[in-house]
């Protein structure tokens, strides 16, 4: 097992420069650059200013040369500086990191928490009121653009009945208010923008553990459990839920990319303060090193997610398992 | 030792409009070996599965009781039907790769067994899991393993000790051998045969196979398209079978010096 573990770990460094590499190239080939932003509005720049920023930068050597000085500055884990303000990107990534990782989390806990007794639930009174109920519910989140959805949570939730915060994660008031009441504000702050990110998580994971669910209970093992006398509840939750779990952890591997692209669109909406945020105003703004910098720690973060999941996997699977047993 | 233990009559279960058992009734005795004999499809899972009231949900019991210990289980609560279960009677089931949980070890899938109808103190069940263990001829480490380490052979047996550690009145095998090849099959027979002998079980024993029935039975029920058309002693219905549906399932056994090319079509 922790043979498996190290080559696993080994293999997110050569995924992440090849990962690192595309992006470079495609982030270069797209249309516009740096100083097309800074400069090419204000008709004052001569010619002679942008050439000067592009050899600063080293921008007027060949991509690959580029990316080659980018990579050899990476694996100092030094990302560059970023163009718009002069500060290093690592730390400007490391104040944003923070608020992004608290979304996330709550966003999966709240997938996991929701979508898990859903599937379980529908699974067993399969064909009852709380089964089609869910099956419509499902669909119509299906169905719903994200996106759309976190707007029309701002307008009724937000606008309308001032029940949530529209926007942000730590209002001007927060350092006036004490620990515990900083907390309950910043859970209050968390409550559309986590409903807005794990919708859709939700809808396709409790369709996935339903479906999950329903297979493992018509195996012979079930029956074998009822027959041995075993009570309803230790059959399902016990028998057919651990069973099922296996596929569901590969399922929530997955929807870790799904999560951390979404914070792109979902931290710009509610205008939290995380990467993704940052990651969507470096792009805008053609700031490369920021840009690079985010795409990376993404990259890690979902390649660490899969790993983990596969970690699990393993744990929980015994057939899979890689360790020498105990006899 | 002539007491009827289990008494199924005019049962009918149907799926949909199909039925697949109409009008069974049979008893078993104390003791006894019965062997419920058909090809597949006559129903004999069903009447069996009907016993533990297990019957999958898309099927419906149309009319019939089974009386055991002349308490009709069909009007037991769901408790008292859970509790009957495994502890009063257990039953072995035809697949051992599937019918065993791939995630739990062995010795816990046992253990369930036996705790969940609270026979013996907390503290016996570890003791009891070896023993019924050593019943069935495995070694005590197999409770540390999980079935996919296992053969088909062991799995099995693994299913019969669970099945036999909360000593059942009545022990039903589903086709217990069909699924494992030649040399095991005749390993197990003997082991369910000498448990048998040893514990005087009553057995439920389920099979197509009649050179199986000739073996292990005292009783036997043919059954064809969900009815049973002859029912007696083994003697009896192995000698002189008087059902004809019987004679071309007997003469299906293929003895060894056969020079038969090919076997009688039965009509099923």
């Amino acid at each position: 097992m922790g043979k498996y573990i190290l080559k696993r770990l080994l293999l997110i460094i050569p995924m992440l420069i090849g990962i690192s590499f595309i992006l470079f190239v495609v982030m270069h080939i797209a249309p516009g650059d740096p100083t097309s932003v800074k400069y090419g509005l204000n008709p004052d720049i001569s010619e002679s200013a942008r050439s000067n920023f592009n050899k600063i930068y080293g921008l007027d050597r060949p991509v690959l040369v580029q990316y080659a000085t980018w990579l050899r500055r990476f694996f100092f884990l030094d990302f560059g500086d970023s163009f718009m303000d002069g500060r290093p990107v690592i730390s400007k990534i490391m104040s944003r990191l923070p608020a992004t990782l608290l979304l996330q989390a709550s966003s999966f806990l709240v997938i996991f928490c929701v979508a898990l007794p859903i599937g379980i639930i529908s699974a067993v009174r399969r064909g009852g009121l709380f089964d089609r109920t869910m099956t419509v519910a499902v669909f119509i989140g299906y169905a719903l653009p994200a996106f759309w959805l976190a707007l029309l949570l701002i307008f009724f939730l937000g606008f309308k009945l001032q029940l949530f915060p529209v926007s942000g994660m730590v209002p001007w008031y927060a350092v006036y208010i004490g620990g515990f009441a900083r907390a309950g504000d910043l859970l209050w702050h968390l409550v559309l923008p986590v409903f807005a990110t794990a919708f859709g998580g939700v809808a396709a994971l409790s369709r996935y553990s339903r479906s999950s669910m329903i297979e493992a209970m018509g195996q012979n093992y079930v029956l074998t459990a009822r027959a041995k006398g075993l009570s309803e509840r230790r059959v399902i939750l016990v028998h057919a839920l651990r069973n099922a779990l296996l596929p569901i952890i590969t399922i929530m591997g997955l929807t870790l990319p799904g999560l951390i692209s979404g914070s792109f669109i979902f931290e710009t909406i509610f205008a939290w303060p995380g990467m993704g945020r940052l990651g969507y105003e470096a792009i805008m703004n053609y700031d490369y090193p920021v840009v690079m910098g985010v795409a990376v720690i993404s990259t890690f973060l979902t390649l660490l997610g899969i790993f983990l999941s596969d970690i699990a996997y393993a744990a929980a699977d015994p057939r899979i398992r890689y360790e020498t047993r105990r006899t | 030792m002539d007491e009827k233990i289990l008494e199924i009559k005019d049962l009918t279960v149907s799926f949909g409009e199909n039925r697949v058992i109409e009008d069974v009734s049979f008893s078993i005795k104390r003791g006894e070996v019965t062997a419920l004999v058909g090809e597949s499809g006559s129903g004999k899972t069903m009447t069996a599965l009907s016993i533990l009231d297990l019957l999958p949900d898309t099927a419906c019991r149309r009319k019939g009781e089974i009386l055991f210990d002349g308490k009709n289980i069909f009007d037991l609560g769901p408790e008292e039907l859970r509790d009957m279960r495994g502890n009063a009677i257990a039953m072995v089931f035809q697949e051992p790769f599937t019918a065993l949980n791939p995630v739990i070890r062995i010795g816990r899938q046992i253990a369930e067994a036996v705790s969940a109808h609270g026979i013996c103190p907390r503290s016996e069940v570890r003791e009891r899991i070896k023993e019924s263990l050593s019943t069935v001829r495995l070694p005590e480490e197999t409770v540390y393993q999980y079935p996919h380490e296992l053969s088909g052979g062991m799995r099995q047996r693994v299913m019969l000790s669970m099945a036999l550690s909360c000593d059942p009145a009545i022990l039903i095998l589903d086709e217990p051998t069909t699924a494992l090849d030649v040399s095991i099959q005749k390993h197990i027979l003997d082991l369910i045969r000498h448990i048998q002998k040893d514990r005087q079980l009553t057995v439920l024993f389920i099979t197509h196979d009649f050179s199986v029935v000739r073996t292990i039975a005292d009783k036997v029920c043919v059954m064809r398209r969900g009815r049973v058309v002859e029912q007696g002693a083994k003697e009896d219905v192995l000698g002189e079978p008087a059902c004809e549906y019987t004679r071309q399932l007997i003469a299906c056994i293929p003895v060894l010096g056969d020079k038969r090319e090919r076997l009688p079509v039965v009509d099923g």
